[in-house]
């Protein structure tokens, strides 16, 4: 999976830059964690499908994060996916939102 | 080594060197062994009508050689079938010794080069080593080109007759290795065949033992009546239902449980019964499903590498009909009545993911002729050949569609309309729907509800949003959507 990490004071974003998220790839955002700042975004403009191995990576990944304080929003989900999200839970632990409500964080 | 991979399936082959799989393998192989018997023979007649009467000796002497090559290729081969060599020591070697025969004869032609592929044939053999038979490959040129130089020293050159015999060996040596190859390939080919035969049938086994460990597709519990189907992506799957049956009242289910185990094929189908038991067990012991939910998820805890699992479990009450749900991330249930359809929201994390989750529950009354649709997310990510999803939308559609229809109709309809979706798309995901009607004797019934009025009557039950960790969202500032 390719992923395009940027970085700012205290956010990161990371593009998912695939368009399905699976086990593995899902374990390559998570290779990614040591890279997360206070505040991260993931960005899954490009994705397109999720499976279930994905969703329990992704799940696993954002309770861990914030476990350890961390804040993760994420961006550009799908109608699909959003609904998907909601029924796991996983909105409590990562909420979507629309990028420009997050611009104030990525200026800061 | 030179190849460890096949070992296995030449050793399953010891003792069937004079058995072939089938005619096309022993087509090819005695196919082979001809070709390569009748170009030696033919060397030897060529060698011997066109050469000098001086010469003779030395053709004789290559046909020696081919015959040397020729007992080398069947002898590998008999070993192999005895699980005693792999024959890639031999194809390569006798490839590769060939070949240098054939470049080494177009320079000389002489005795020395044609004894080349027997000698280094016969070394790879015994040491099944590349790295050796590179090393006495380069090391045989080096030979080759002193002798060269030796020869044009004492100012003899290389006989054409020779030349030609010698390549003509050598093409024998390369049609025998390749019909050697080709055998063991099409017979690793057979064996892989009936390997995959051998699987087929054990999964049919397993689809078979799946299937039957499954609740009866139809039961009629007083009021209730209830259908589900659950078509699994391969011969075994991942999604499952159960009926929790009345502690003390015989032939009554007092719950409906749902649930998808996260991937396909026999790993989730193994969780799945792992899962399946342990829910039985806890549901046993307990009534309310948030706590039955609670319990199976710290059971799963102590499982190692167990993924995640979606369940969502409805407890019916007979007495007061109203359904107590819990839902550990599994789609959301419909509620329909006449056209009216509703969707019992219930976030939940899935079961498996993190302990010292509570899971909420909700208590629904039931009016009669409603009908309670439960599925698995196979069916709503059902894709055709472009990548459409069925989608929550049409299920819904679907569902609407199909309202004044029993549950085993309403099931199969539903079906339908996924398969007519899809159409030739290859299933990616398990798929399961089940659907849960209650229809009181007429003494019984209630009115049904009125446009606009909400199908069931639903009620938080108990703690509804705060786990182990107790977040809660948007408590950043953020505008969620």
């Amino acid at each position: 999976m390719a992923l395009k990490i940027e970085q700012g004071n205290d956010v990161t974003i990371i593009h998912i830059q695939n368009d399905s998220v699976d086990a593995v790839s899902a374990r390559e955002i998570a290779g990614a964690s040591d890279q997360m700042k206070g505040n991260t975004i993931l960005d899954f403009g490009s994705v397109m499908f999720i499976n279930s191995a994905g969703i329990s990576a992704l799940l696993k990944l954002v309770i861990e994060a914030r476990k350890q304080g961390k804040k993760l929003y994420a961006v550009n989900v799908t109608a699909h996916h959003r609904k998907v999200f909601e029924m796991v839970d996983m909105l409590r632990y990562m909420p979507i939102a629309k990028m420009e409500d997050l611009l104030p964080l990525i200026k800061a | 080594m030179i190849l460890e991979s096949g070992q296995r399936s030449y050793n399953s082959a010891k003792a069937k060197l004079w058995r072939w799989a089938n005619q096309s393998e022993q087509r090819l192989y005695l196919g082979g062994v001809g070709l390569a018997l009748f170009v030696m023979a033919l060397a030897l007649v060529l060698g011997l009508l066109s050469g000098p009467t001086d010469r003779q000796g030395v053709v004789i002497a290559q046909f020696v050689a081919g015959s040397l090559v020729f007992a080398f290729s069947v002898y590998g081969d008999m070993q192999t079938a005895k699980g005693q060599m792999t024959p890639q020591t031999w194809q390569r070697g006798a490839i590769i010794c060939a070949g240098l025969v054939i470049v080494t004869g177009l320079f000389t032609g002489e005795f020395f080069n044609i004894m080349l592929a027997p000698l280094l044939v016969g070394i790879a053999h015994r040491r099944e080593n590349q790295r050796l038979l590179i090393g006495l490959g380069l090391g045989a040129v080096v030979l080759i080109a002193l002798e060269v130089i030796v020869f044009a020293i004492l100012g003899q050159n290389s006989n054409h007759v020779s030349s030609a015999a010698t390549s003509l060996t050598a093409v024998a040596a390369i049609t025998l290795s390749l019909a050697t190859f080709m055998r063991r390939y099409q017979s690793e080919v057979e064996e892989y065949q009936d390997e995959a035969a051998t699987k087929a049938s054990e999964m049919e086994v397993a689809h078979e033992i799946q299937t039957s460990l499954m609740p009866p597709p139809m039961f009629t519990s007083g009021n209730w009546t209830l259908a589900a189907r659950s078509l699994p992506a391969r011969d075994v799957g991942g999604d499952f239902y159960e009926y929790v049956q009345h502690p003390h009242l015989d032939n009554t289910i007092s719950g409906i449980a749902i649930g998808d185990v996260a991937g396909k094929g026999i790993p989730a189908a193994l969780q799945m019964a792992v899962v399946r038991t342990l829910f039985r067990i806890e549901a046993r012991r307990r009534i309310f499903p948030g706590e039955t939910l609670m319990s199976v998820n710290v059971a799963l805890q102590a499982e190692r590498s167990f993924g995640m699992v979606t369940m969502l479990y409805a407890f019916i009450d007979i007495n007061s009909n109203t359904l107590h749900l819990a839902n550990a991330g599994h789609n959301y249930p419909l509620l329909l009545n006449g056209t009216l359809l509703e969707e019992v929201k219930m976030p939940g994390l899935p079961l498996g993911i993190d302990d010292g989750i509570d899971y909420e529950e909700k208590v629904i009354k039931i009016t009669p002729g409603t009908s309670v649709i439960f599925y698995t997310d196979g069916v709503v990510e059902a894709m055709d050949n472009e990548d459409n999803l069925f989608s929550f939308e049409r299920l819904k559609e679907a569902v609407q569609a199909n309202q004044n229809l029993g549950p085993v109709d309403m099931v199969d309809k539903i079906l339908a309309e996924i398969a007519n979706f899809t159409k030739s798309a290859p299933q990616s995901d398990d798929i399961t729907v089940l659907v849960l009607q209650y229809h009181p004797q007429p003494a019984e019934a209630d009115e049904t509800p009125k446009q606009g009025e909400p199908v069931g009557v639903a009620a938080d039950f108990g703690d509804s949003r705060k786990g182990s960790l107790g977040l809660e969202t948007g408590d950043d500032g953020v505008n969620w959507i």
